[in-house]
């Protein structure tokens, strides 16, 4: 009985020594996490009922319900920048899976010229967001921009063009320095899914008599499908939290035209230091947010399965 | 081994000791002096406190010279044995450091904030009426909008003007000349002039414009079109008023010297400053409104065009045809944080950079053209001959401009409202119509005050 008692304490004792040292060695991490992103969250979120101006009071003022909320839903600001933050996901999000999957077709044969063409990709993703934001402004300035010089001599009716000064054109180019750095990532992601579909298949359907088009559009496109809606979940997250180029950019406008959700919150928090609404705001991106991660979530862990 | 001394060598060793001796009385009656020249207190009560100032713009040619006044081994150091650590913070984010350090921080003892900012720290700033009293300080040498922009509601000095501009419109001396013209005085006058360079030099804008969202400039030249034509933003209860007839005629003026009279580049719409400023020094424009202190870059050959170097010329911003000529000027208040412990010497730094004679001697020193700055914010100082002659006289423009000018409504909303006020203009700028606009922008104002409970 003694014998038989000794091996079942041992390892209990050691059970518990690894689970010491597991929580020992996880707390640094738990704290910085518990510290910097639960925190700032509860807390954000029980002021999101409050009433806070920075302006008249260093601490948060008295529990107004779901005021802050209510006036969200009638503030002329947030539904357009809603609306902006939408009309500026379709766009970016389109332009980056066309382009994307444009460039992954065009390099997917493994020529050496294609290789390094593929090396090249990864660079626009590199740049940092308020450096593509500068260098666009510059490079569509009508007087001396590259950009705007080249798209003047292939279309002359756009010479002179403004495109920070209209509304359509202001978002369009804060959606294409975005493409411009998205796009190639997501064709070297379709260029690894392109050469996971089986030749046999396309060779099948060459046999069959199927044009190119056919082929592209029966047959890779719905296997490409799945890696496409991740991608596509990936970009919406990220078209949503655009900030930067519209800070450096256009600061909003012309008019509000692309202030999006992000940059309103910024402005309401930083510029007009209402804290309760800019909380209450932020949580209803964080909702929507948080819905399309965890469709994405969902899509990664049933593609696992 | 040790040489006896002779009467010889002990006479010297005597003289020398007391020419040593004179020496230093006269050391310390000098510093004795120069500290009465700054208001400073003599003996060095605050030596070895270190006083943290809050400030952005370490770059500004005033601000770089200053740094090196006050820093580690500077005369002020030798003056008063204080030590001042300027830290200098990004413009974008000064604002929202300055109010998280008024309402819950002890990191600071002073700090410069911009005129508009003013309202929502004033309460954490330390009155200095006392201090002021005490130490006799002129205030009378400072233009009233600088001191209204330093004043909190009960009207109490919380702040000495630091750092000042009034506008200036700026212009192609050569070209006026060559097309025999005279600067306008006014902006309808402005619009005139800038037709006829246009129609005579092809490819110049007239006047340079910024109509662009950026921190508010889109709006200095129309609260001076405003005030002129006998306009305001808020009345004095503060409700908006900027929609009213007169109102609406000077904003439709400003809109449409862009969309009407097109004497302004059409990409003005997407401009602020740099953008702005950048079409006279590159010689696209015969014309800009602007602050004062550009003109240390209009006369900087690294800055400008050559075509446009020496051949820039300087007036009063305009005013409004038959009505009064007052421009928006601003302003760089400087002040004490309520919860400093370093309060005194605070005070000591703060009467040291903002005295006539550092101001005279920061604006009148060219020596080096990267940190060159016209800025003086006292009338004395834009007198002061010598501080007009190193600036080709500019001082004394910019203070026929200052009697006149005035300051941005001082109230606590002010950066929710010039929110909506910038994003208004540039809709306007680009199309909007003008009363509908205006009339949709007080409203929302109206809301802005309503909430905070000001009326």
């Amino acid at each position: 009985m003694a014998a038989s008692s000794i091996p079942v304490r041992k390892p209990r004792r050691k059970e518990f020594r690894n689970a010491t040292l597991r929580w020992t060695l996880l707390g640094p991490a738990l704290f910085v996490i518990a510290a910097t992103i639960i925190y700032p969250l509860i807390s954000s979120f029980i002021t999101s009922f409050r009433h806070w101006q920075l302006t008249d009071s260093p601490e948060p003022g008295d529990f107004v319900g779901l005021e802050n909320y209510r006036r969200a839903l009638s503030d002329a600001g947030f539904i357009n920048s809603l609306k902006v933050s939408g009309e500026y996901m379709l766009l970016s999000v389109g332009l980056t899976l066309t382009l994307g999957l444009g460039i992954a077709l065009l390099l997917q044969k493994p020529t050496r010229l294609n290789q390094f063409a593929r090396a090249l990709l990864i660079f626009p993703y590199a740049v940092a967001p308020v450096l593509k934001g500068y260098s666009w402004r510059f490079m569509l300035n009508p007087e001396y921009g590259v950009y705007a010089k080249m798209i003047g001599k292939l279309f002359p009716p756009l010479d002179h063009f403004l495109w920070l000064g209209h509304e359509f054109s202001a978002l369009l180019v804060i959606a294409m320095s975005e493409v411009w750095g998205w796009a190639p990532l997501f064709a070297l992601m379709f260029i690894g899914a392109l050469g996971s579909i089986p030749s046999e298949t396309t060779e099948a359907a060459k046999v069959d008599g199927a044009t190119s088009f056919q082929i592209f559009w029966k047959i890779t496109l719905p296997l490409l499908a799945p890696v496409i809606y991740i991608v596509a979940l990936l970009k919406i997250i990220s078209a949503f939290k655009m900030f930067d180029q519209i800070a450096i950019m256009t600061g909003g406008g012309p008019g509000d035209s692309t202030q999006t959700l992000y940059y309103y919150v910024y402005q309401l928090a930083f510029r007009n230091l209402d804290m309760g609404y800019a909380s209450a705001v932020s949580y209803l991106l964080v909702v929507l947010m948080g819905i399309i991660a965890a469709l994405y979530v969902r899509t990664l862990l049933s593609r696992g399965d | 081994m040790i040489k006896a001394v002779n009467g010889k060598q002990k006479r010297r060793l005597v003289l020398s000791l007391a020419a040593l001796g004179a020496l230093g009385g006269v050391s310390s009656n000098v510093l004795a002096q120069t500290a009465a020249t700054y208001h400073l207190k003599p003996n060095k009560p605050y030596n070895g406190t270190k006083v943290k100032f809050l400030i952005c713009c370490a770059t500004a040619g005033q601000f770089a010279q200053m740094i090196k006044l006050t820093g580690p081994g500077s005369d002020f150091e030798k003056l008063t044995g204080i030590t001042v650590q300027w830290e200098n913070t990004p413009y974008e984010s000064l604002q929202q450091k300055i109010l998280v350090e008024a309402t819950t921080g002890n990191t600071y003892d002073a700090v410069a904030w911009v005129d508009a900012w003013g309202e929502a720290i004033k309460p954490y700033l330390a009155p200095l009426n006392g201090r002021i009293e005490a130490d006799r300080i002129n205030m009378k040498d400072y233009p009233n909008a600088y001191i209204e922009a330093s004043t909190d509601k009960s009207g109490n000095i919380i702040g000495i003007p630091l750092r000042g501009h009034p506008l200036i419109l700026f212009y192609r001396k050569d070209i006026f000349d060559e097309l025999k013209l005279t600067p306008p005085k006014t902006w309808q006058e402005a619009v005139k002039t800038a037709q006829i360079i246009q129609q005579k030099k092809p490819g110049m804008s007239g006047l340079s414009t910024m109509y662009g969202v950026n921190a508010g400039q889109n709006l200095f030249s129309w609260v001076s079109m405003l005030w002129g034509n006998g306009g305001d933003i808020l009345d004095k209860t503060g409700h908006p008023v900027f929609n009213d007839a007169k109102g609406v005629q000077a904003t439709q003026f400003y809109v449409d010297m862009l969309r009407k009279y097109k004497i302004t580049n059409p990409a003005s719409t997407t401009f602020g400053e740099p953008e702005s400023s950048s079409e006279l020094k590159q010689g696209r424009a015969a014309m800009w409104v602007g602050w004062w202190w550009y003109w240390a870059q209009f006369s900087d050959p690294k800055a400008v065009a050559p075509a446009v170097l020496n051949h820039v010329g300087f007036t009063p911003a305009p005013g409004w045809a038959g009505g009064k000529k007052a421009s928006y000027a601003l302003v760089w208040p400087l002040g004490i944080f309520k919860n400093s412990k370093n309060q005194d010497a605070a005070w000591e730094f703060i009467k040291y950079v903002t005295s006539s004679a550092v101001q005279k001697q920061v604006a009148s020193n060219r020596s080096n053209p990267a940190v060159a700055d016209n800025t003086v914010v006292l009338f004395s100082g834009m007198a002061d001959p010598k501080v007009n002659a190193a600036n080709g006289g500019i001082p004394k423009v910019g203070g026929q401009v200052l009697r006149n000018a005035r300051t941005l409504p001082q109230v606590k909303t002010w950066s929710q409202i010039q929110g909506v006020l910038e994003v208004g203009m540039n809709k306007m700028a680009t199309g909007t119509d003008v009363k509908a606009t205006l009339d949709q922008m007080a409203k929302d104002v109206d809301a802005i005050q309503k909430r905070a409970n000001i009326y």
